[in-house]
């Protein structure tokens, strides 16, 4: 299915009708963090230190939640990443008064760092609870501010941050796309967890291509999504653990 | 839509202008600009270069891509090509470039001026530090008075180091990290040794079994290959047409692995050989499985009895029942032991009782099964680095505290911190006249140095590394610089390369080398014209490029070797039952030191990322804390934060208390990585070294690191830590993110 | 009475004069915060745009990169030197460039088009649309010191991309086209 070769500029929008998503296959979850480093060294995330960790303001993009079933002998525990949903009915978009956050025509929840003022509606808003605020100037130690992805801004203090489905990866994909005068292909764009996830839990592609591997398994039987019956419309899949998709 | 009305364009002018009038710039960062005398010629301004490498980070040996923008590395990603990982990368592989950028290295070689420990150090230039060092290893008398410790060294300078020992007439090095250590590597190799007849790491072929036991082996965290091993559980649970693999972890504390499972089986701390053997006669008993004939096996069951399994483990008949059917009704079963099987005294049994397990099942060589890895077709990397025992390092501690050691070298080795305290090996440095180091960060044995000389971190270092445990083909992971050296450091093989060259005779004759890079492009060499490469070149030249190129060497097919069950015992089995220290009256609790998924053996405390990364059982960071049945919890009046003294028969320690569901109610548990006193400003003074409250055992004299042996009680201080959880507990025992 | 007369000097006199200054001061911040923004910084080595493109130098010939990656590039001292090692070797200001090449060091050029830290900018796809060098950075053939012609905020990027149709996406629509 080839389509004619467009230079960047004249690209429509409608041609691309993307809705960027992700599915995530619990069954192939480890826990093991690689994710939440990846982040961290690709969107030039600060540390907080141990006592702002303590109060609860670190600034992990994404986070696996652990949960405990059941008690001594017979208890399990379950893994769960948890990252912006990028949410079609997104509940932190309305509540910007400054209008920082908004969805992007391919379907993400955008934040826009120097527009943002810090209320932090979006913040309470969120019901996944994935926006992080820099309470605090982040510090990067020299020379560890030589490691800073130059793709990505580094936010100060008093900006709302969180998961922009590495957009800065989508958009230099797409860019090379255009230039080369070919389409996107599936699978190209990965963002930094799902390139590093050892399992292969994670899954990033278009959800509007009915070929794409993300949105043939969003179509599993053991799909569900987060917090539902919200209506938040999430772009993230998860996978049920503990099932064969057979 | 505001926008759409009001004009963005004047919108912004006016903000623009008012912000720069403020003062107010919403930017951390400023771009500059940095102008070239010559440019590189490979290079777009603006976009990366991407150089091939070898993780570091752990003995695993994952090959990386480094991604370079005007000489700074900025990302590390998994090598799509290279066999063993794939493209995939572990939190500690991509936390490696806080190794590189870490605001505590050392910029130059330096003297510690003030006397040991006084960590007061004077910068020396290079040529004055190797001639010092030149001139007092000539003037040694005896050169069996120059002892070397390495800690987990790369194949390369494990090979320019044995030679160099050699040359001069020095005992061979020691070859010993708290990381290897835990992962049972010289354990292992004594069981390869005993079963396989030779001492090569057996590759387990996860990706295909059907079922899977785990004996304490944690393969989605830190043990052996982490990254190869969850790409293929990750298979071996969805990727395989018609089935689900199933996993079963044995092991007293649910690790993250464990969490993984379909089972946890939570069996007292040194049982999992008796368990194993119990199992292995059920299945010889009723003849389980599709395997074939059992009676060539009976023999190695004859003495065990299920009964009394079952009562020492505190399971029963039944159960054990239930899963050997579980085991040998597989078509494809495979049974693995692990790190934390080999802390205990009666490993090697133990071992032996859960590889009896796929041999009976006869799983060498087969899909989903036990492999042995194929041989680099090369002389030079036919050998790759051996793990000490731990009687070589007692051996070592002995001869220094005998004042029969002159000069101590160490490399990539913290021994101070990574040894227990009851080795005394910081008393045993005392009478060492000249100790020389060769870490680029000034961790606690460093401190107790005279001189350090930085090698090279390991982005900005040279090597080879032949991958152990290997996976499905032969494979040399290679190793380049993928930036400058930032600061005024050397690479180690090359002082000893140097070293070679100004001491002479034998030892100049055997490292003939200027340097390490001609080294390792006639390493190389020897693998050029090799029908089974993935790539090919005509000369040695274009070959020792496409190695750099490529991340290393490996074969363009898939080769898997069938071990020979050449040690089959001949005798009945017998896992004698695991001592610990301690009575049981004074330390009621057993306690399981565990390999932090994020410090792994304490070396990751000094990068922030990894510092702050949960751990993804008790989403605790930070700090260090003990983890405690809940039953158990309650029994001593405490809960979560609350402070302990945790006390062995040999040391102490304070820790804060995580209550934890999955755990024996018998057993503690508390993760190795914290407690350094020194080692840079992320990891000094914060949290213990659980690696001090172990009490030596008699094994541990005869070279068995028992660190699963130590018996402890707890008591309350009175005193609170909140820990740096990333869940919140709200006091119901609910959980719910901040 | 009083009061009402104080009352009359405050609204009469002095909100009023309060609102002219704020406004005043408004305006020069502006004016100012442009005079800053297009002021040409100063350099190490007098190097005159006017004289290169006379001897018809292309753009291109030292900021080659400019249509294949985000950042155009600043010519190094080897690509001078390709050219000065013979041609105009005696002038004062080509001797200092061959000085940086004898003492091996790069040219401390500073930069005069800048974009603050969130703004994601690539060259390669304006070039590949046909946008000419001279469309952005203004008459750079004539310039005797090179400075930014026009202050690069966002509104003057949107003057030329609202001239896009509603569905391309050179439109720029989506805040995140340029915004990282």
């Amino acid at each position: 299915m080839a389509k004619a070769v467009r230079a960047s500029a004249e690209q429509k929008l409608e041609e691309n009708n993307r809705r960027w998503g992700m599915v995530i296959d619990l069954d192939r979850c480890t826990g093991c963090q690689a994710c939440v480093v990846a982040c961290h060294a690709e969107n030039n995330v600060p540390v907080v230190g141990e006592h702002e960790a303590t109060r609860g303001h670190s600034m992990h993009w994404i986070r696996i939640e652990r949960y405990w079933e059941g008690e001594y002998p017979n208890v399990k525990a379950r893994f769960m990443p948890v990252l912006c949903q990028h949410c079609g009915e997104a509940p932190c978009e309305p509540v910007c008064p400054v209008f920082a956050t908004y969805h992007t025509p391919e379907g993400l929840n955008a934040q826009v760092y120097n527009r943002c003022i810090g209320t932090r509606f979006c913040g309470a808003a969120c019901p996944y609870k994935v926006r992080a605020f820099n309470w605090f100037r982040p510090d990067f130690p020299e020379p560890l501010d030589q490691q800073l992805n130059p793709d990505v801004s580094v936010r100060q203090r008093g900006i709302i941050e969180k998961c922009s489905f590495c957009v800065q990866r989508i958009r230099r994909v797409e860019l090379d796309a255009a230039a080369s005068g070919r389409e996107v292909e599936d699978g190209e764009v990965q963002p930094a967890c799902v390139q590093s996830c050892p399992p292969s839990a994670l899954i990033f592609g278009d959800l509007n291509d009915p070929e794409s591997e993300a949105s043939q398994f969003s179509r599993s039987r053991r799909a569900f999504r987060l917090l539902d019956f919200l209506g938040t419309d999430p772009a993230v899949v998860y996978l049920k653990g503990g099932e064969t998709n057979v | 839509m505001v926008g759409k009305e009001i004009s963005r364009r004047t919108f912004f002018k006016v903000a623009a202008g008012a912000a720069a009038a403020s003062g107010l710039s919403p930017q951390v960062r400023r771009i500059a600009l940095e102008p070239f005398v010559r440019p590189p010629e490979e290079e777009l301004p603006g976009r990366a270069t991407w150089f091939a490498s070898t993780c570091r980070q752990c003995p695993a040996g994952c090959g990386i891509i480094v991604r370079v923008i005007n000489g700074r590395a900025r990302k590390i990603e998994g090598n799509p090509n290279h066999p063993l990982n794939r493209g995939k990368l572990c939190a500690r592989g991509q936390s490696g470039l806080q190794v590189l950028y870490n605001p505590d290295r050392l910029h130059n070689a330096v003297r510690q001026s003030g006397g040991r420990g006084s960590r007061i150090f004077s910068p020396i230039p290079w040529d004055e530090a190797l001639n010092e060092l030149s001139a007092t290893l000539q003037s040694l008398r005896d050169p069996q008075a120059l002892a070397v410790l390495a800690g987990q060294p790369s194949d390369h300078l494990y090979t320019i180091l044995a030679s160099f020992l050699e040359g001069v007439g020095a005992p061979p090095a020691v070859i010993f990290d708290l990381h290897s250590a835990l992962d049972g590597r010289a354990d292992y190799a004594s069981m390869s040794s005993r079963w396989f007849g030779e001492r090569q790491l057996p590759i387990y072929d996860l990706a295909h079994a059907q079922v899977v036991f785990s004996f304490g082996a944690n393969l989605l965290e830190t043990w052996m290959s982490p990254v190869a091993q969850s790409a293929a559980y990750g298979q071996m649970r969805q990727g395989s047409l018609g089935g689900r693999g199933v996993f079963v972890q044995f092991e007293p504390r649910l690790s993250a692995t464990g969490a993984s499972a379909d089972e946890w089986i939570p069996i007292p701390p040194g049982s999992e050989g008796i368990i194993a053997l119990a199992l292995g006669r059920i299945i010889v008993e009723e003849n389980l499985g599709r395997a074939g004939k059992h009676n060539g096996h009976a023999h190695l069951y004859r003495n065990v009895s299920v009964a009394d399994a079952a009562q020492a483990s505190g399971f029963s008949v039944e159960e054990l029942r239930r899963l050997a059917h579980l085991f040998a009704e597989a078509d494809r079963p495979l049974a693995i032991p692990g790190g934390q099987l080999t802390g205990h005294t009666n490993s090697a049994q133990a071992m032996d009782a859960v590889m009896a397990l796929n041999v009976i099942m006869r799983r060498l060589g087969r899909s989903g099964g036990v492999f042995m890895p194929q041989p680099v077709p090369a002389e030079r990397f036919t050998s790759p680095a051996p793990t000490s025992n731990l009687d070589e390092v007692l051996d070592l501690v002995e001869r220094m505290r005998s004042g029969d050691v002159e000069i101590f070298m160490f490399h990539g080795a913290n021994p101070i911190y990574e040894l227990p305290a009851w080795v005394g090996f910081k008393e045993a440095l005392e009478e060492v006249p000249l100790v020389i180091s060769f870490n680029p960060f000034v961790d606690e044995t460093a401190v107790q140095a005279d001189l350090i000389l930085p090698d090279h971190t390991y982005l900005e270092g040279w090597g080879y590394q032949v991958v152990s445990p290997s996976i499905d083909r032969p494979v040399v992971s290679g190793q380049q610089p993928v930036t400058q050296p930032l600061h005024d450091t050397r690479s180690t093989v090359d002082i000893l390369l140097s070293l070679a060259n100004r001491l002479g005779g034998t030892v100049a004759r055997d490292l003939p080398w200027n340097d390490e890079v001609g080294f390792l492009e006639e390493s190389s060499a020897q693998l050029h014209d090799n029908s089974i490469s993935i790539y090919d070149a005509r000369t040695p030249a274009g070959f020792w490029s496409l190695w750099r190129q490529h991340g290393g060497w490996w074969s363009k097919r898939e080769i898997k070797r069938e071990p020979e069950a050449v040690g089959m015992p001949k005798e009945a089995m017998t896992v004698p039952a695991a001592t610990f220290q301690g009575d049981e009256a004074t330390y009621p609790f057993h306690l399981m030191p565990y390999s932090s998924l994020t410090l792994s053996d304490g070396r990751g405390a000094n990068q922030p990322w990894l510092q702050e990364t949960p751990d993804p059982m008790t989403t605790a960071r930070w700090n260090t804390w003990i983890e405690i049945n809940p039953e158990s919890a309650r029994s001593l009046a405490v809960r979560d934060n609350d402070m302990v003294n945790v006390t062995s028969a040999f040391g102490s320690l304070q820790a804060a208390v995580v209550v934890y569901p999955g755990i024996r109610p018998d057993t503690v548990a508390i993760p190795i990585g914290q407690g350094h006193s020194d080692y840079g400003r992320f990891a000094a003074m914060r949290g213990a070294n659980v690696m001090d409250l172990l009490t030596p055992s008699p094994e541990d004299q005869n070279g068995k690191f028992t660190f699963g042996a130590t018996r402890v009680r707890i008591e309350k201080i009175g005193q609170m830590k909140p820990l740096a959880r990333l869940e919140d507990l709200d006091g119901e025992g609910r959980e719910s993110i901040r | 009475m009083d009061q009402d007369r104080n009352r009359k000097v405050r609204t009469l006199i002095l909100w009023p004069f309060l609102i002219i200054a704020i406004l005043l001061i408004v305006v020069v911040a502006i004016f100012l915060s442009r005079q800053i923004a297009t002021a040409a910084p100063v350099q190490p080595i007098a190097f005159k745009h006017k004289v290169h493109a006379e001897a018809e130098v292309s753009c291109l010939f030292c900021h080659p990169n400019a249509p294949r990656s985000d950042i155009a590039g600043i010519p190094s001292v080897a690509r001078c030197v390709g050219c000065h090692q013979t041609i105009a070797a005696d002038n004062s200001d080509v001797k200092l460039v061959l000085d940086y090449w004898e003492r091996n060091e790069p040219i401390p050029w500073q930069s005069v088009n800048n974009m603050p830290d969130f703004v994601f900018f690539s060259h390669q796809p304006h070039l590949g649309a046909g946008v000419s060098c001279e469309t952005c950075h203004g008459n750079v053939g004539e310039m005797v010191v090179a400075k930014p012609d026009v202050s690069m905020d966002m509104g003057w990027c949107l003057d030329c991309h609202l001239d896009q149709p509603m569905e391309n996406v050179a439109r720029l629509t989506d805040c995140l086209a340029c915004h990282k």
